[in-house]
């Protein structure tokens, strides 16, 4: 990137009405006025010229950009461009993640953004729980929605690998044994060895025998299931979707972020151990461990990079600027970033170059 | 000393530049003092005093713009090269009058430019927290320069002539000049000065002196500052030519310069430092103005005596150039660095020299008047050092101030009024196709208090959610327009429309036709229908109306959408009077009913839902409603609760968010319980909770803290880090190097080692909030944690002045004081622990003997992690480098540790049964 974005003088209270407007249509978690006020703060309009570039892939991921009008196309070699045109927000997915940007991003039209520090937002966030809370819900909510609408998602869902997870003993786990395995668990493999002891001492274990369906798709569930050891089958009709889930997975992968109902059938492909949380414990230690709230967003950010790759090459990107487009959306910031949010105008579809 | 690795050469650097500097103006010092006041009576001093303020101007100007051109370095090197050459040239010129005063003006232009130009460049080399430590040992070089200088000068003296104190000068400066050739440090040169830079800079430099109560300040006392030094100079000056002869005068300044500048090397060493890191910088400040008054004010009683003059301008000469140059120095350093550029120039060079001037100007009409006698000059500095002290001591709020912005979040002001194009913004964003942006539009509108822009055609919007979000908004009393469009909304398709209406309606006691919705083909709409229909009838309870009932008695599943419905009317706009509806519903087996049956008890607030509502505080959902529940209820509720923390039978998912619930109370009797829980509470994830809810209740209400709990709560955190560091620090050392597989038991109790450490940091800064309520702490948190160095010495320095705050000696904080400026610090580990003094009982100095310590650790999880990873390394033979038998001996160690507690428990049966075997075989059992 050639030195900082033109920053936009915008001193005008219409200005900042508009930025506002923009956030909160943006927002389905409704964030209230306090918070909304912090998020203005901390916000920056910038402005690109056509081919000027954002960001660059490899250059530490410092800040996010919510794009509120103009079209932006993010690269990466041997991969797809991403387009964008309208409301986006880019470069959420990396800031997550912890990584250096994974794709260049570029402006193609004359684009108009609002630029946010990313130690800030997580500040943000850390400042303002609950809101992060319904954000994690609805994103997995919503990511899980994309992930039915996707042609063969299988391919997402199944992992056979073990994590190097060992062959449980003859006897339930002693805690240190649960906490061995806890930090093999993929979504909460950036999280603190504290927040880990602690999730430690409240998981249950659960043993099933090889065949058995330890539940069904409609089943309330206020659990989180780990799968500590063996591999289960997930299936469901509608869409019609069958995979293997093995160690060191949530067993329903994100969908139980964002719904206490089962959303597939599970049988027992093996023996399984799996050890289970509850959904109140799990949330009270992501709140007092910011550092686990963290490597939950982080995981449901490299889910979302995973649906996003296979959206860019599927043949049925949808150009309707009533789809769902959202290529590049990850957790909200205020809120998600839906596709069609406008800032001014309606913007137009989500366009794709194969 | 406190050095840390890498500062030796910049310490010997800037230090060794500034002992050249002064010793040769200490030496053109006494030569141009002996030589004017040989050959001119005291008087035409303030003549010189009013030419060298005028001059100084120029000169700071001219330095300003060289400095822009070539950096701070160059300039610094180009001033000593001149220093030195036009030093020469006045030691070759004839010693008349002129020449004298030219000298002595010389004099004076130098010791302002070079003094100016060395601590710009000092400036760039230390941060906040660097300049409090090493500032003194950089003025302990200048003044060892001056006693250098001085006593080479009284030497020089015995044997040649005053002015060949001239060329051992200019020799001084050239080398000073050498020296910082041979230093390089890559600088980025401020942009070249445009056209009118000068009145730009003077405009602009006004104006932030304008702006900022901190700036005007640092005026006030350099102008009060310059001004009581003037007077003393002049007192001691004319009094000296009176009492001295002349042909003694120069041996006389020499060796009493001598004498000084000792006793100022003295101070330097000894003193300065410890007593600005001691005091603070802001009472650092007010012992020289302090000294001063009392030296003026014992010359004035005593009637001019010169013992006293001498010892007055002995003061200024030992504290300016050490305590106070220190002091006066790192006030400057929380300024931004472009700020500190245009301001510092102008207040220390420019308007020095003005009240140099000034004061030049008041002791000349005393002198052309005859009353320029000892005793009124004495009280005229008596009155400057007054003012001075008063004006220093008023410095420590606007101190804080900076460190604050410095460390700050930006603001975005909610309140502010629409002006005309953000009402035509907002009034066009109604009319868009994107109903997210519609209903935002609203929300604006609403919260700003400007619903009636909102045109009741709205109403004709055909989406439901803009419907729902436009009923709520412009249906109020106050208009009319919206009710013809909104009675037509009672037969819309989606019942949350319909539900909308007739709330709207029936709120506004617009009652006609809510009853056709009894018959309503939705049971949600029937019940939102009979609880208007009741609501309107002045009843005490209203399970006992008919249509309520009828709602009530829908039996499962059909009941639940209507006892839903009912709850959801009652939590929106119910009152005591559905206490007993919502006490029927809440015997439900439905889990979703009985949860809104929780969530609507904040409208009916009643003794008898307590162990409903606190037993659902375990659960997240609706926990903000059911905390508002219980704060209704009112005093009993907060017994309840308090009573609930107590009780061992309340489960831990609900005692963890009792202490937030008792902080909504936002009452002093709240307060104290929290206070009182904060020091017995042995839980540590409880104790947080304690922390959180007292944060939010000091800040909310203005309860009285509890300072000896604070403080104490704070004494244990901080040992609990130290001791947490020291176990730390030689675990982590003994994690294996890159390309060797870390061992992961290792890992574990390092990771959780050093998350304890973060956690017990995070906590400290917690209780300095509840201490310091209106300051924001977390932000400092965060910049103590940051991994820029200034920004973590400003939350360094920023805790530092903040904690001198007398409550902190008064609650027996004094220990805490001083373990949270090591906590701040940029040192190692080892170094804290060492400095933290008493604070660690026990210091490991290898990874066994932090293991053994960890074994017995008050943690069981941290106990059972270290027994784990005690028995891997004696599974794989002990530590390396130990004795043969160590593997044994670890085994024997965590084994003796398990009999007293069971810590084997959790690492698993196999370590069991080897503990079993273990006391089998050794007959310990």
């Amino acid at each position: 990137m050639n030195g900082r974005p033109r920053a936009v003088s915008r001193d005008q209270l219409s200005v900042r009405i508009e930025r506002e407007l923009f956030l909160r249509s943006i927002s389905d978690v409704r964030p209230n006025s306090a918070q909304l006020a912090q998020m203005l703060s901390m916000l920056r309009d910038v402005a690109f010229e056509p081919g000027e570039e954002i960001y660059r892939r490899g250059e530490p991921c410092h800040r996010i950009y919510l794009i509120t009008n103009g079209q932006v196309e993010l690269r990466a070699p041997d991969s797809a461009p991403w387009q964008f045109s309208g409301s986006a927000t880019i470069g959420i997915l990396d800031a997550m993640m912890d990584q250096p940007y994974s794709r260049d991003a570029v402006a193609v039209t004359d684009a108009h953004a609002l630029e946010l520090e990313v130690g800030e937002y997580f500040e943000y966030l850390e400042d303002n729980y609950d809101l992060c809370q319904r954000s994690i819900a609805h994103n997995a909510a919503d990511l899980f929605e994309l992930f039915l609408s996707l042609p063969d998602p299988r391919g997402l869902l199944e992992q056979v690998g073990d994590r190097g997870m060992l062959e449980p003993p003859d006897r339930p786990f002693s805690v240190v044994e649960r906490l061995l395995v806890l930090r093999r668990v993929r979504p909460l493999a950036r999280a603190s060895i504290q927040a880990l002891t602690s999730l430690a001492g409240l998981a249950n274990e659960v043993r099933v025998r090889a065949g058995d369906t330890p539940f069904r798709q409609g089943d309330m569930s206020r659990s989180f299931w780990m799968i500590a050891y063996g591999q289960v089958l997930l299936q469901r009709d509608q869409p019609s979707i069958s995979a293997i889930r093995g160690a060191g997975e949530f067993v329903e992968n994100y969908a139980a972020f964002g719904s206490q109902q089962r959303q597939f059938n599970a049988t027992a492909q093996t023996d399984v151990t799996i050890l289970c949380i509850h959904e109140e414990d799990l949330f009270d230690r992501m709140e007092e461990h910011f550092d686990l709230t963290r490597s939950v967003l982080a995981f449901l950010a490299s889910e979302r990079m995973k649906v996003n790759n296979v959206l860019s090459l599927a043949d049925s990107w949808s150009s309707d600027p009533d789809a769902d487009n959202d290529a590049d959306q990850g957790a909200d910031i205020a809120a998600p970033a839906s596709a069609d949010a406008g800032y001014g105008e309606k913007p137009a579809a989500v366009q794709e170059t194969r | 000393m406190d050095l840390r690795d890498g500062e030796v050469r910049q310490i010997a650097l800037v230090g060794g530049l500034l002992f050249t500097i002064i010793a040769a103006h200490i030496m053109l010092e006494t030569a141009r003092d002996a030589l004017f006041l040989g050959a001119l009576p005291a008087e035409y001093l303030t003549l010189v005093y009013a030419g060298l303020a005028g001059l100084v101007l120029v000169a700071l100007s001219l330095n300003r713009r060289l400095v822009r051109r070539v950096g701070r370095r160059n300039a610094l090197v180009g001033t000593l090269m001149a220093a030195g050459y036009g030093t020469v040239f006045f030691y070759l010129l004839p010693r008349t009058h002129m020449a004298v005063i030219a000298l002595y003006v010389w004099s004076g232009l130098l010791g302002t430019v070079l003094v100016v130009q060395f601590w710009m460049l000092a400036g760039q080399y230390f941060t906040v927290a660097q300049g409090k430590r090493l500032f003194g040992l950089v003025t302990a070089g200048g003044a060892l320069g001056a006693f250098a200088g001085a006593a080479s000068a009284a030497a020089v003296v015995e044997f040649l002539p005053v002015d060949a104190l001239l060329p051992i000068a200019a020799g001084l400066f050239l080398g000073g000049g050498f020296l910082l050739t041979g230093s390089y440090r890559e600088e980025i040169l401020l942009p070249p000065p445009e056209e009118d830079i000068g009145r730009e800079s003077a405009r602009t430099t006004a104006q932030l002196v304008r702006r900022s109560s901190y700036l005007r300040r640092m005026v006030l006392l350099v102008v009060l500052a310059t001004a009581a030094a003037l007077v003393t100079d002049y007192l001691f000056k004319s009094v000296a030519s009176r009492e001295i002869a002349a042909a003694d005068l120069g041996v006389f300044f020499a060796r009493f310069y001598t004498v000084l500048n000792a006793a100022a090397l003295l101070i330097q060493l000894v003193g300065a430092a410890r007593v600005v890191r001691r005091v603070g910088v802001v009472a650092a400040l007010t012992v020289m103005p302090l000294l001063l008054f009392a030296g003026g004010a014992a010359t004035f009683v005593l009637g001019g005596a010169f013992a006293t003059i001498l010892l007055t301008k002995g003061t200024d000469g030992v504290l300016r150039h050490s305590l106070h140059r220190v002091a006066t120095e790192l006030l400057w350093m929380p300024h931004p660095p472009d700020q500190r550029e245009r301001a510092k120039g102008a207040i220390d060079g420019v308007l020095a020299r003005v009240a140099q001037a000034l004061t030049a100007g008041l002791l000349l009409l005393l002198a052309a008047l005859g009353v320029d006698h000892a005793v009124l000059l004495s009280a005229i500095l008596a009155g400057f050092a007054l003012a001075w002290l008063l004006v220093a001591a008023s410095m420590r709020g606007p101190y804080l101030s900076l460190f604050r912005s410095a460390l700050s979040r930006p603001t975005f002001d909610p309140g502010e009024e629409l002006d005309l194009r953000s009402v035509e913004v907002l009034v066009e964003a109604l009319s868009s196709t994107d109903d997210q942006r519609v209903i935002a539009a609203l929300e604006i509108l609403d919260a700003k208090d400007r619903s009636r822009l909102i045109p009741a055609l709205i109403l004709y919007h055909e989406s439901v959610d803009v419907l729902v979000k436009a009923l709520r908004i412009i249906a109020k009393k106050e208009r009319r327009d919206w009710i013809a469009l909104t009675r037509r909304l009672l037969t819309h398709e989606s019942n949350r429309v319909r539900i909308e209406a007739l709330r709207v309606m029936a709120k506004n006691r617009l009652l006609s036709g809510l009853e056709a919705r009894l018959s309503d083909i939705d049971p949600a709409v029937r019940a939102h229908a009979a609880f208007w229909l009741a609501e309107d009838q002045d009843t005490d309870h209203k399970a006992d109306d008919p249509r309520v009932r009828a709602v009530i008695e829908i039996p499962p599943p059909r009941g639940r959408a209507a006892h839903l419905a009912l709850l959801e009317a009652i939590r929106e706009d119910g009152g005591s009077a559905w206490a007993s509806v919502i006490e029927i519903l809440a015997n439900t087996d439905e889990p979703d009913v009985g949860e809104a049956a929780a969530l609507a008890m904040q409208r009916a607030p009643d003794p008898r839902f307590l162990p409903v509502l606190i037993k659902r505080l375990g659960v997240r959902s609706g926990r903000g409603a059911v905390r508002a529940a219980i704060v209704a209820i009112g005093e009993s509720a907060l017994d309840a609760a308090e009573e609930a923390f107590r009780s061992s039978a309340t489960s831990e998912r609900v005692r963890m968010h009792l202490p937030r619930t008792i902080s909504r109370f936002a009452c002093q009797r709240a307060a104290d319980f929290l206070f009182e829980q904060l020091i017995v509470e042995p839980y540590g994830m409880i104790r947080y909770k304690i922390l959180r809810g007292l944060a939010l209740l000091v800040k909310k209400q203005p309860v009285h803290v509890n300072y000896k709990a604070i403080f104490a709560s704070l004494e244990r955190n901080l040992r609990e880090y130290f001791r947490l560091l020291a176990l730390y620090g030689p675990l982590d050392a003994a994690r294996p190097g890159p390309g060797r597989d870390p061992s992961e038991s290792l890992e574990l109790l390092v990771g959780l080692l050093g998350d304890k450490l973060r956690q017990a940091l995070e906590r400290t800064f917690m209780l300095l909030q509840i201490a310091h309520r209106n300051e924001d702490l977390q932000r400092v948190y965060f910049a103590v944690r940051s991994a820029d160095r200034n920004l973590r010495a400003h939350a360094h320095e920023f805790v530092d002045a903040l904690t001198r705050n007398p409550i902190y000696a008064r609650a027996n904080g004094t220990r805490v004081v001083e373990w949270l400026r090591i906590v701040g610090d940029d040192m190692d580990s080892v170094d804290k622990v060492a400095r933290a003094g008493g604070a660690v009982a026990e210091v490991p100095r290898t990874d066994r003997e932090a293991l053994s310590l960890l074994l017995r650790d008050e943690d069981p999880m941290v106990a059972s992690i270290a027994a784990f990873h005690a028995l891997e390394i004696a599974g794989a033979g002990g530590f390396q480098g130990s004795a043969g038998d160590d593997a044994d001996s670890l085994r024997v160690e965590v084994f003796t540790v398990a009999r007293e507690r069971p810590i084997l428990k959790a690492v698993g049966e196999e370590a069991e049964e080897q503990f079993h075997e273990w006391e089998a075989k050794s007959g310990v059992a």
